[in-house]
């Protein structure tokens, strides 16, 4: 699939929870063939420091348009936040594989930790649109660090919340939750997550505990993210045996089976 | 007047002098969607090596102020599937191809040679004797004036090729390694490679790379760059191809004045994938406002101080 490296204008961007910042810029390329999970590499800093660009998912997506959520964490993301509407950011993308709707599928569950619910509201909202059930987790550190709750509230999808205070919803992991729901032992089910690694980790755990097939949006330190500088790699068990693969081209989105953390 | 780009580098002949280097621009076709590969002066591919290598372990690259760490390891396909996987697609294209190889022993680099030498499409080799990341290879020979010496005597052996044999930063005095392979049939000079660096997290209490140490490339070290491009001109005869933080054409610019016939592109393709495409236009627009008429006119040609030479840096 063609990629893109375009000036994108901001149309909007505000804070939208503690640390946590949304904005929406035009760009007809990735606005219109950006698939669910994957990510664009923004250039946050016209100077040399940050030096790299940063990765971020495609959290919503229209004909002229894009929207991505993120968590400011560092010099970057810090940057990032600082930048107004009218002013341009380079953008390259789509970038990375995608996850994927099977016909079989009768229900989904998609886990969300923190900002990584960014990586999965393109998917909500096409399982939405093909029909499937759907089941949403978000869990976050406290309520004032929630994301897209409103969004989902407005697509009408089942949605249960987890904070680590209890300042919303169940108090402890959202990974708590998701194996809450998989007891039920429903067929059919598949598992999609996105957060920090222990909660992708222990979500693998569960999901594995309980046969049910699982994919996640795994991150990792970036630099090129179009596959040359072989910098991204996560250990991928595939056919028995142990390989280094690139999050940027063969991921970001993988099994969990076949992930060795 | 449009200044005249074209240069012919240690057999080498390119429409303009802007490459880019190896490891940076995978083997060409990751980059096609951005950058007219037809517009290069010539692309250097990622190391090979006689067999397939599976690179460090991770943590592998981390980003430092201007530059960038890493330790990928020289991770690669290996020469044969370069061959037949790699090498084809970019036959297509009417651009010299620079094959970039490595090893561990004196043998391997024989190896993988022998196996280029009889390929259509390959316009020279790059020999890294310098990669700081392989723990009993690259290094040794790129630090040590004698090996350097014999193993670029051995590689010329069994090769007809263009060799450009580039250089690591990481030594005390460059210049003797310079001479010692130009001595041993060195046709090209290509420097620098990346400085050895390291990063550490204090939350963990570990260097932040999972091979402790990595090299350091981008920004950061133009200046060390420019230094070793100036001193190597200075002592050898055949030319250089300079390289280290070349974001724009001024930087391009700047590397041909210290005595460098050709400039790679780096990092800068992992910040804008079509860095190199910039780099040639604004050195162009730089030498017509200039009133270069042709490239020639500014290799090499650095005005220094009043009684500075080569014996004062
Ligand atoms: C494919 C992909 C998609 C992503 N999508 C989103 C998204 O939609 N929303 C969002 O908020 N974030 C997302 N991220 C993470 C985001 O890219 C990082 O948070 C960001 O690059 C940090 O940059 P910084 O300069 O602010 O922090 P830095 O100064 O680079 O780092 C600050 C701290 O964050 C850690 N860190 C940096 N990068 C990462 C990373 N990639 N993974 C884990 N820890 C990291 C560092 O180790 C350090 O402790 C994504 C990452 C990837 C690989
Ligand atoms: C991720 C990465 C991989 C590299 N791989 C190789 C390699 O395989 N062989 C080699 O000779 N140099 C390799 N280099 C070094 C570059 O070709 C170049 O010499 C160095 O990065 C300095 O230039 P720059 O600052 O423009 O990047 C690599 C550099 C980077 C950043």
């Amino acid at each position: 699939m063609k990629r893109y490296d375009v000036d994108a204008l901001i149309l909007e961007h505000r804070r939208v929870a503690e640390d946590h910042y949304w904005m929406r810029l035009d760009s007809d390329a990735i606005g219109q063939n950006a698939r669910p999970g994957q990510f664009i590499h923004l250039q946050v800093s016209s100077g040399t420091v940050p030096l790299l660009r940063r990765p971020l998912t495609v959290y919503r997506r229209s004909s002229g348009s894009f929207e991505v959520l993120y968590q400011v964490l560092g010099q970057g993301t810090r940057l990032l936040s600082n930048t107004k509407p009218g002013e341009t950011l380079r953008v390259l993308g789509p970038l990375g594989n995608h996850f994927r709707v099977l016909e079989h599928i009768r229900t989904a569950l998609v886990v969300g930790g923190g900002a990584g619910i960014a990586s999965l509201m393109l998917l909500v909202e096409e399982l939405i649109r093909r029909e499937i059930p759907v089941i949403v987790l978000l869990g976050a550190q406290r309520a004032s660090r929630l994301v897209a709750i409103e969004d989902l509230e407005t697509l009408g999808v089942d949605m249960r919340v987890a904070t680590d205070d209890g300042s919303r919803g169940h108090q402890g992991f959202v990974t708590e939750l998701a194996e809450e729901v998989l007891r039920d032992g429903l067929s059919n089910r598949v598992v999609y997550g996105c957060g920090p690694t222990p909660m992708m980790q222990a979500l693998s755990d569960i999901t594995q505990r309980y046969g049910v097939s699982t994919q996640l949006a795994l991150e990792s330190y970036m630099g090129c993210a179009l596959g040359v500088c072989l910098g991204c790699m996560v250990r991928i068990r595939r056919n028995g045996i142990i390989q280094h693969m690139r999050v940027c081209t063969e991921g970001p989105i993988f099994d969990a089976e076949e992930i060795v953390w | 007047m449009i200044p005249n780009l074209a240069v012919t580098v240690a057999g080498i002949q390119m429409r303009n002098p802007v490459m880019v280097a190896s490891g940076t621009f995978g083997y060409g076709q990751e980059y096609a969607d951005f950058v007219d590969i037809n517009r290069l002066g010539a692309i250097v591919v990622k190391g090979i090596t006689r067999e397939p290598w599976k690179g460090n372990a991770t943590p592998r690259i981390y980003e430092t102020p201007s530059g960038m760490l890493n330790a990928i390891g020289l991770q690669n396909v290996g020469v044969r599937a370069f061959l037949s996987e790699k090498l084809p697609y970019l036959r297509q294209f009417d651009v010299p191809v620079i094959v970039n190889i490595c090893g561990k022993t004196t043998q391997e680099y024989i190896d993988v040679v022998t196996m280029l030498e009889g390929s259509q499409g390959i316009a020279a080799v790059e020999v890294n004797i310098s990669c700081p990341n392989i723990e009993c290879g690259g290094m040794s020979f790129g630090t040590d004036p004698d090996l350097a010496h014999d193993l670029i005597q051995a590689v010329r052996q069994v090769t007809d090729l263009p060799l450009l044999v580039k250089l690591s930063p990481n030594v005390t005095d460059v210049r003797q390694i310079a001479r010692a392979v130009e001595n041993a049939g060195a046709d090209g000079i290509s420097a620098i490679n990346t400085l050895l660096g390291m990063a550490v997290d204090i939350d963990k209490r570990r260097p932040v790379l999972a091979n402790v140490t990595g090299g350091l490339s981008g920004p950061a070290i133009k200046p060390v760059a420019l230094r070793v491009v100036y001193q190597v001109a200075q002592v050898v005869n055949i030319p250089i191809i300079g390289m280290g933080g070349i974001m724009s054409g001024r930087d391009a610019f700047e590397f041909l004045l210290a005595g460098a016939s050709a400039v790679a592109v780096g990092t800068a393709n992992f910040v804008r994938p079509d860095a190199s495409l910039c780099v040639i236009d604004e050195l162009r627009q730089l030498l017509q406002q200039q009133q270069v008429q042709d490239l020639h006119e500014v290799i090499g040609g650095l005005n220094l101080p009043e009684g500075k030479r080569l014996c004062d840096i």
